[in-house]
């Protein structure tokens, strides 16, 4: 490491303690986790001149001097999902004694008690996918997560669901949790991700997912970032979908001061399809990223992108999406859209939708728009006495909702308004 | 029951309605006819509360109490319901969810206790049986996709719910066929009551044979020009405005 130090990149070193010496882990691990290390090391936090990274600063994050920390005790959360198992983190460590994950042993945790699956190495060290510097900040890192393995024809017997339970302490803490998913031909699964966070603080939350759905498998994916005002989230999953399989996932970004939720699918599998929707409310000086790159790999792919933001107070939301048709992906349907509701005169929005294509015989398209919130609606609403402020909900609550409704699973879309509307101080029948 | 003296109102800067006096007791139904851009509509906006329809003299009273100056919701509170014209399609909001936010806030406005979800379901279906509604129609959101005959049932439905005091029906036939017609007119005729005002406003005399005013009133350039019984109406259909106009001027 001492050669690296000359030629370290931006805010590198405020994360050198975090790096994680290898010991006791597989070779292919050790290895993988080095060539991240040196990669992160070389290039450090990305900056605002960086394609990608041109409207979410992470400047702050190599002042914020966060701190690895130790295991600790966690409560417990009541879950959204009705019947679902319950994996509950804390801090970024996997907490048994807080879960309820009985009948589900597909469920590997905590991390390194299965670090010697024979599967894992070739899901973790796939090279198909662009460098993605946050990722390897989490690679070099992460000391827990999860791995979820289904066999062929294999369905998770219930759903589950991810509690990341983040608890700051005195010094701002940062965490690198890991999931590895794999769905083999055929199988099926639903899980919710929620992210909350409990009492004041600043903490970093870094996540990283690598992502399996082997053919005609289908997996709903569904995350509920409802973390506290002091948090900073970033994530970055990465999708590959196998043959006519669906990878249907969904982010819903209500808190933290800075969030990123990244994407990035490989579609290699023919007629398979991936839908990356979401929805965020965010206001005061919250900020709320979400960029996706799918790469269309294969013939008769299939894309789907839908996100709905309302901005209020000083908020920021941006959305990036990349489409790519490489030259064998003929009869592609691609389609992104975002869509912004501002609340306030100091809300703002960026969006960024892009098509790369190389195919010829493709069907992509992409919008975005942005504006306020239609007075006829309040008024409509006011003039059967809801008064203002519960009316603004509820064009919210409609807004927001669109990209909700193409949630594939009953329950998890149910699951996910729920929430929403709790934001919202909204009451469902 | 709704007293109105003497009200001008301009719409950005622009005065619609120039004076117009108006007085509906309880259990009466009125009639407001007029040509285009007589201010039909800007009465029932200035009214409910809109936004942009400025006040710039004369009172408006519903029980007693004047209304100017009130936000919309606290018009509602009071017990004033506009049917429109051209009722608001709210992506994303169930029919349910809205009909019990709107019915809670006016109980909790006027110092009642909300309904339990239990009570307020039990009273939507009845309401639902007797106006003939399929309860999925409130599974769907607020008049998204609906047709005009939809549209106006649920407004007749949203009278129902919310029983108001007074209801301003703004132009209830437009957009709809004569099946449809009858059909929201039984609905508001079911609500006619001994206690409830209603003034209904209207290009064409053909709503006034299904909802039969007690007085009919002629608003032209922002005035009441005319008022009488039922018979008025006809006249106007078979002479046009143009006639009574001409007539009104000398």
């Amino acid at each position: 490491m001492s050669a690296g130090l000359q030629t370290s990149g931006p805010g590198v070193d405020a994360f050198r303690t975090a790096f994680r010496q290898p010991s006791e882990e597989p070779l292919w691990l050790s290895q993988f986790r080095l060539s991240q290390t040196e990669q992160f090391s070389h290039s450090g936090l990305p900056t605002t001149k960086d394609e990608g990274w041109k409207y979410t600063s992470l400047r702050p994050l190599a002042r914020a001097k966060y701190q690895i920390v130790e295991a600790c005790e966690g409560g417990s959360v009541s879950p959204v999902l009705k019947g679902a198992a319950q994996a509950v983190f804390v801090n970024g460590y996997f907490r048994a004694e807080a879960s309820d994950i009985s009948g589900l042993e597909q469920f590997l945790g905590p991390f390194n008690g299965f670090l010697k699956e024979p599967w894992l190495e070739n899901l973790v060290t796939d090279t198909s996918f662009k460098y993605q510097t946050m990722y390897s900040l989490n690679a070099a890192s992460f000391t827990d997560g999860f791995a979820l393995k289904l066999g062929a024809d294999q369905q998770l017997p219930r759903p589950l669901e991810l509690v990341f339970l983040s608890v700051p302490g005195d010094v701002p803490g940062m965490w690198h949790p890991r999931a590895a998913i794999d769905l083999g031909a055929n199988a099926s699964a639903t899980i919710i991700e929620r992210h909350l966070s409990v009492g004041e603080g600043a903490y970093l939350a870094n996540h990283a997912a690598d992502i399996r759905v082997g053919e005609n498998a289908r997996l709903v994916h569904v995350k509920i970032q409802d973390e506290g005002s002091d948090g900073r989230h970033l994530s970055m999953t990465r999708v590959k979908v196998g043959k006519k399989s669906l990878y249907d996932g969904f982010t819903l970004t209500l808190g933290g001061s800075l969030s990123r939720s990244e994407t990035e699918a490989c579609v290699e599998g023919v007629g398979a399809e991936v839908r990356l929707n979401g929805a965020y409310s965010i206001t005061g000086k919250q900020h709320a990223d979400h960029t996706s790159r799918i790469n269309h790999l294969a013939q008769g792919t299939k894309s789907r992108q839908v996100y709905a933001g309302a901005i209020d107070g000083n908020g920021r939301g941006v959305f990036q999406g990349h489409i790519v048709v490489d030259q064998a992906a003929q009869q592609t349907d691609g389609y992104q859209m975002n869509r912004a509701l501002l609340l306030s005169d100091t809300a703002e929005v960026d969006s960024k939708p892009t098509l790369e294509i190389y195919a010829d015989d493709v069907k992509c398209s992409h919008g975005a728009t942005a504006g306020d919130i239609d007075e006829d609606h309040l008024f409509y609403l006011r003039a059967r006495g809801i008064p203002a402020p519960a009316a603004r909900s509820l064009v919210v609550r409609g807004f927001l909702a669109d990209p909700i409704e193409n949630i594939s699973d009953d329950d998890a879309r149910a699951a996910v308004l729920d929430v929403l509307d709790a934001h919202l101080g909204l009451e469902r029948l | 029951m709704l007293e109105i003296n003497d009200l001008r109102v301009s719409v950005e800067g622009k005065q619609i309605l120039k004076g117009l006096n108006l007085s509906v007791p309880a259990g009466e139904v009125h009639a407001i006819m007029g040509p285009n851009g007589a201010g039909k509509s800007t009465l029932a906006y200035a009214l409910a509360g809109r936004e942009g329809y400025e006040h710039e003299g004369g009172s408006a009273k519903l029980l007693g109490n004047s209304i100017i100056g009130l936000d919309p919701e606290d018009r509602a509170a009071l017990g004033l319901f506009l049917a429109f014209q051209y009722p608001v399609e709210i992506p994303g909001v169930a029919g349910m969810t809205f009909l019990k936010t709107a019915l809670n806030s006016m109980r909790v406005a006027r110092g009642q206790e909300e309904l339990s979800a239990l009570d307020f379901l039990k009273l939507v279906r009845e309401r639902l049986k007797s106006l003939g509604i399929d309860e999925a129609m409130l599974k769907r959101p607020v008049n998204v996709g609906f047709s005009g005959g939809e549209k106006k049932r649920n407004e007749v439905l949203q009278m129902a719910m919310l029983e108001p005091k007074f209801c301003v029906l703004d132009e209830t036939d437009s957009g709809l066929d004569i099946d449809a017609l009858k059909v929201v007119a039984d609905g508001v005729n079911a609500l006619r009551s001994p206690d409830r005002g209603m003034l209904v406003i209207t290009h064409y005399q053909r709503l006034l044979d299904y909802i039969k005013p007690d007085r009919v009133h002629v608003l032209a350039s922002g005035q009441i020009v005319k008022s009488g019984g039922p018979e008025l109406a006809l006249q106007l259909e078979a002479e046009g405005y143009g006639e009574l106009l001409k007539e009104t001027a000398a």
